[in-house]
């Protein structure tokens, strides 16, 4: 025990102060120590509120108890060792003179209706605390309490000009059952500017929906623009997918946010159907599920062959919702294999998948920038070859841009309506030809050939224009595109390729002999095994194609040091081979179709790749590029192109037009206002 | 017959929704509400079904046919991670009983903790590092990806300026009227430029997407009058 504090003494007068705290006050417990609590009307002082029970300490016979501790501040011990206490510096920081403080806290005390001189009876009740923060003297007017606030004369123009901006006088809840405030009656003066926005609003945005006059401003290209490189990736790699493929779709978005995002959601759902890939819809949210099995019974209900519809738990599976919210999507990442073994119905899917690494696509259809957090921070970590496609509404694109920017596996965002009508065009031209027969007969019989592949007379997979700006990979979607392509700067022919002065290409001139003994730049594959032939002259790129021994490429370039070659791939594509691996030749025409013939042997060999091999990096700095495929035969166009368009273009117009509206209304607005304060100022200061 | 229904009683919510604008006029003025309170309970109803079906029942089906678990875990531990589950349910229907809030909040820490817990982890690893890790990284070809450098740049100039205009750094002077520097001033100025900026462009965000989704019920009602 400490031979300077007497804690037993200090025990006994700690019982004694409260002892008299407690008859002074008429209270016991806590409160005995708390100062009197001012009398507002309608409000009951410390006797109306519950009491606390009090815990007696546990005595055990025999034995002294435990000491208590002492307080901190003004007690014996404070006062003994002579150390300054908190309390001290507080008690000395609240009694500062007034003339020591700034203005700003200055003139905060004299608004708040506080006396320059101190209180000269602070609560002597505080125990230990006596001079902490005395309360200000409340100034009590008629009127309640809200009226009882001092406002400067600023402050009550301000007040007033809040009122007129909310278009009404301010309710307190409490006066209103605490419900939320209506809005003022139509008939009230000062509804009139909310309600005139409101109808110039409406009425433009109705304009197109009754006449076709008024239709203003362009449509959105047919095509993600050159600079949405994200985009267009986003589109290659759902056209990437096949008839084996599972893709996981979330729909993260209730009934509010359905007039934005479900025309993106319903071409989504259509891309994947028609390429009889299989989507696994899951939610965080239950209403979406249900919105999601509504989409795709809209789409069903557009093919007219009943036979031909989608079955639940076949072609596509709705799985349990995922409660929680981030918990939710949590649990579908680290157990993705038991989520995915129940439908939304509770019945068995009969899917068996391990983990999340076992798929390759997530498409995610959000409203709001905390559900693209929650998937980029607890499912991306955990799917190592899992890339996340983001379709957003405009409210949550910047944050999605943000991401799809900087991480590697997020792409995107593809957002709003306009890109909904772009990917819809996209769709459109991809699939249109397959519908009415197969058009890859009807294209190899009429292709348009380049002038310098009629005159070598070789097949029309050697003579695809090879895309150098990866903005116009993009153009290729279609087999249609790739086979009219007409040659132009960007193939680089090299000097072995036809003669310049070849004839236009007519029929008489297609087989001249000296045209089929042309000779090409080939490499051929030298390497004892398989080669990756990559997008860029970098091993840390992606994998385009495989090669192998023996394969022959026509050369279309090097890089700047000669350890790459760029080649021409059979499908149309380009790459990078290094160096070391090939070796120059010089074959002619017919040399080379017959070694990439046999290089695309196998037909699916240098698709299967460009499916599944994913090559992700960490950075940003190189952009990337997915190629999209020609429709297989086997896809189901009818289902990406059955939809009804009829509002497609009177709402983009609308958009428009209503963008235009929400601009007047708000320069107009700000210009009234700014106004009103003008007058206001200067009717005050006269 | 059903379809046209639907359509009908939808036209009808949507207009409404719409007698919102109209304000506090007797009648009219509660149609706004009904169509809420009718969102609100239809929303309710649904989450239950939907909980039901997706949550609860594949725990019931496991339980009356042991053989068909539908977890990797097995029926035994299926019952027993449901049975907690209805524990930790049954003892959050406590909360109006005050003398056992107690057990509430018990059960509400386990659920805010693990929260917690997850939502650090994701967002250091999901958010902060790499969204970190990408904005720091220089390209390797400056010339050629000038515009990443820039990106970067600016994320950087942004962010730090936007924080100084918080001024976390600024300690209170006693001096009546002590001002920063110039120089503090101005990153300041750029700071609450980047701010102003960015939350201008959520605004106008949030303008579009009301504006789409106006310009979706417009044209519905516009189909159904047609």
């Amino acid at each position: 025990m400490n031979e300077e504090f007497n804690w037993l003494e200090y025990s006994e007068s700690v019982e004694e102060t409260a002892t008299e705290a407690e008859e002074s006050s008429g209270r016991r417990g806590f409160r005995r120590f708390l100062p009197d609590r001012p009398k507002l009307p309608g409000l009951p002082g410390w006797a109306g509120l519950p009491r606390r029970p009090r815990l007696s300490r546990p005595r055990i016979p025999g034995l002294p108890g435990l000491p208590r501790l002492p307080r901190l501040g003004r007690g014996r011990g404070a006062s003994e060792s002579a150390q300054p206490s908190a309390s001290d510096l507080l008690g000395g920081q609240a009694n500062r003179p007034v003339e020591e403080l700034d203005d700003r806290l200055r003139a905060l005390r004299e608004r708040s209706g506080v006396s320059a001189a101190p209180d000269p009876a602070p609560n002597q009740s505080l125990f230990d605390v006596d001079e902490v923060l005395v309360s200000p003297a409340f100034q009590r007017k008629p009127g309640g309490v809200i009226s009882a606030v001092a406002l400067s004369k600023a402050q009550q123009q301000q007040v007033e000009m809040l009122k007129d901006i909310v278009g009404g006088p301010l309710q307190s809840q409490a006066g209103n059952g605490g419900r939320l405030p209506r809005p003022a009656s139509v008939f009230s003066l000062s509804a009139a500017p909310r309600l005139l926005g409101t109808a110039l609003l409406v009425l433009m945005a109705s304009l197109p929906f009754v006449s076709s006059d008024f239709a203003e401003g362009e449509l959105p290209p047919a095509d993600f623009h050159d600079d949405r490189h994200s985009a267009t990736s986003f589109y290659n790699l759902l056209d990437n997918i096949s008839g084996d493929d599972y893709v996981l779709v979330a729909f993260e978005y209730g009934p509010a946010a359905a007039g934005e995002l479900d025309l993106l959601a319903e071409l989504l759902l259509r891309h994947i159907f028609a390429q009889r890939a299989r989507p696994l819809i899951v939610s965080s949210n239950p209403i979406a599920v249900v919105h999601a099995r509504n989409i795709i019974r809209d789409i069903n209900r557009s093919i007219p062959d009943a036979d031909a519809r989608l079955t639940a738990d076949k072609d596509y599976y709705v799985l349990r919702y995922l409660p929680g919210g981030a918990l939710g999507i949590r649990e579908l990442s680290e157990n993705f294999a038991d989520v995915a073994r129940v439908s939304a119905r509770g019945q068995r899917t009969g899917l068996d998948f391990i983990s999340l690494q076992d798929l390759k696509l997530a498409v995610l259809i959000t409203e709001n920038s905390e559900d693209l957090r929650h998937w980029a921070e607890q499912v991306l970590p955990k799917g190592r070859n899992l890339a996340l496609l983001v379709a957003t509404g405009y409210a949550a694109q910047p944050l999605a841009q943000v991401y799809a920017d900087s991480l590697e596996k997020v792409f995107g965002p593809v957002y709003g309506i306009r890109d909904a009508y772009t990917y819809g065009e996209k769709l459109q031209a991809n699939f249109s030809g397959l519908l009415p027969s197969p058009p890859k007969q009807a294209l190899a019989v009429e292709p348009e050939p380049a002038p310098d592949a009629l005159a070598d007379g070789a097949a029309s997979d050697i003579a695809p224009a090879p895309q150098v700006e990866p903005s116009r990979e993009a153009e290729s979607t279609t087999l249609a595109l790739v086979a009219t392509l007409p040659a132009t700067a960007t193939s680089q022919p090299t000097a072995t390729t036809a003669p310049t002065d070849t004839p236009a290409p007519t029929a008489t001139n297609t087989a001249t002999p000296t045209a089929t003994e042309a000779t090409l730049l080939a490499v051929e594959i030298t390497a004892p095994q398989r080669v990756n032939l990559r997008r860029r002259p970098t091993t840390v790129d992606d994998i385009l194609a495989l090669g192998y021994p023996g394969d022959l490429y026509e050369v279309l370039g090097a890089n700047g040091d000669g350890s790459w070659y760029q080649i021409a791939l059979s499908n149309g594509l380009d790459a990078w081979v290094a160096a070391f691996l090939v070796e120059e030749r010089q074959v002619t025409a017919s040399e080379l179709a017959g070694g990439q013939a046999n290089a695309s042997a196998s037909p699916q060999r240098e698709r299967a790749v460009m499916r599944l091999g994913f090559n992700f990096r960490l950075g940003k700095n190189q952009p990337r590029y997915y190629q999209a495929l020609t429709p297989e035969t086997g896809d189901r166009p009818e289902l990406a192109l059955l939809r009804d368009r009829s509002l497609e273009i009177p709402r983009l117009q609308a958009m428009t037009l209503g963008t235009l509206a929400a601009v007047l209304v708000i320069v107009i607005g700000n210009l009234l206002v700014a106004l009103r304060a003008l007058l206001r100022r200067r009717s005050s200061s006269a | 017959m059903a379809e046209n229904t639907i359509a009908l009683i939808s036209f009808v919510l949507t207009l409404m929704v719409f007698s919102y604008l109209l304000g506090d006029v007797p009648l009219v003025g509660n149609l706004y509400r009904i169509a809420v309170y009718i969102f609100i309970g239809m929303t309710a109803a649904f989450t239950l079904i939907v909980s039901y079906e997706g949550l609860i029942l594949p725990y019931l089906q496991d339980i009356q046919d042991p053989a068909t678990s539908w977890t990797l875990l097995g029926n035994r531990v299926d019952i027993t991670i449901f049975f907690t589950a209805l524990l930790f349910g049954l003892l959050i229907l406590l909360k109006p009983f005050k003398s056992l809030t107690w057990l509430t909040n018990s059960v509400l820490a386990v659920v805010i903790a693990v929260g917690a817990a997850v939502g650090l982890v994701g967002a250091l690893t999901g958010t902060l590092f790499p969204l970190l890790q990408a904005t720091v990284a220089i390209p390797e070809d400056v010339t050629a990806d000038f515009s990443a450098l820039v990106d970067s740049l600016l994320i950087f100039v942004g962010a730090m300026t936007g924080l100084y205009y918080f001024h976390y750094q600024v300690r209170a002077k006693a001096e009546v009227g002590a001002e920063q520097s110039r120089v503090g001033r101005g990153l300041r100025h750029i700071g609450k430029a980047v701010l102003v900026t960015a939350l201008g462009a959520i605004y106008a965000s949030t303008i579009l997407t009301c504006l789409t989704i106006l310009t979706e019920r417009i044209g519905f009602l516009f189909q159904f009058g047609a």
